[in-house]
């Protein structure tokens, strides 16, 4: 039985989406030029299931989610923006100061346990808030001609 | 009375699911040939287990494997173990990325005593997961191969 998705009916038919067709991956700090455009207005969740079949133990494949308020690209206004990641400044909180907290863009390296087929997945909150997304990959070290596959499942809560 | 679970009608009788059935944990870091559990549609689950050692520092660990699609399918990867993201230094670095690292994870419980144990786990599925399954192995530290009985309890909040 499938999932309902009342929301978008973009992806009845087929609730499983390519996020990143199978395909050699570009070398650092190269990230693929052209990332798939997953549409998810209303939904709450995405999960990749990332495949990275690398050529040799220790490579790693690094890849960064962005994620639009457009449902389009849009004339004269910024598309995408990248995971941002919030840390404290320092570790605990100091009483009686207000609290500064650090927030850059980050993105997510994986190292290859085996040099054949390495299966993982990674969960990103959409909250509803989000109506376009795109993941975009490279790897170390150049050359080894390492390749990946990203399918995404949406979710309604 | 048991809980309404409009999306799937898989466990409408027995809201309980058997994840592990109780038995010997396999030894030598082999894994056990774990059962699949359907979950379209659910946004949690918490698993019940269930460790009976039998010898001091034993210690057993489980993986948590998903899979986007509701049936093995014939050309694709279809199970993908759980990730865990972190960072590599304990605070972010201004006017610098955030490079995060993932990798597969697993879980290790070692006794506090030598007689049946029991905890929980939940893991967040954002109705993002067609099927799901937990493998167990253990380092019975030269005794008796312990036992483990692991159930589910599926939810949709």
């Amino acid at each position: 039985m499938g999932i309902p998705r009342p929301m978008s009916n973009a992806y009845l038919a087929e609730p499983v989406q390519t996020a990143r067709a199978a395909a050699v991956l570009p070398a650092s700090p190269n990230w693929d030029a052209t990332p798939l455009e997953l549409a998810c207005p209303g939904f709450s969740y995405v999960r990749f299931y990332i495949t990275y079949t690398p050529t040799a133990i220790g490579d790693d494949l690094t890849f960064r989610i962005e994620v639009s308020p457009h449902s389009v690209d849009t004339a004269g206004v910024e598309d995408w923006f990248q995971e941002g990641d919030t840390l404290l400044a320092a570790p605990v909180l100091a009483a009686g100061a207000d609290s500064t907290n650090l927030i850059q863009r980050q993105h997510h390296t994986y190292g290859a346990i085996t040099a054949v087929v390495d299966n993982f997945e990674y969960l990103f909150p959409l909250t509803m808030t989000v109506e376009r997304i795109r993941i975009s990959c490279y790897e170390v070290p150049a050359g080894d001609a390492g390749s990946a596959h990203i399918v995404a499942l949406f979710g309604m809560w | 009375m048991g809980i309404p679970r409009p999306l799937s009608n898989a466990y409408l009788a027995e809201p309980v699911q058997t994840a592990r059935y109780l038995a010997v944990l396999p030894l030598a870091w082999a894994w056990d040939t774990p059962l699949e559990l359907a979950c379209p549609g659910f946004h949690n689950v918490r698993l019940f287990i269930s460790y009976m050692p039998f010898a001091a520092w034993a210690f057993m660990v489980f993986r948590v494997e998903i899979s986007p699609y509701s049936s093995d399918q014939a050309g694709v990867e279809d199970w993908f173990q759980e990730g865990d993201t972190i960072q590599p230094a304990p605070l972010l670095a201004p006017g610098a990325d955030s490079a995060n690292l993932i990798q597969r994870q697993v879980h290790r419980y070692t006794e506090v005593v030598v007689n049946v144990q029991n905890w929980e786990y939940m893991l967040e599925l954002g109705s993002t997961v067609e099927r799901i399954r937990v493998s167990c192995r253990e380092n019975s530290k030269g005794g008796p191969p312990g036992l483990c009985n692991i159930i589910a309890l599926f939810g949709m909040q």
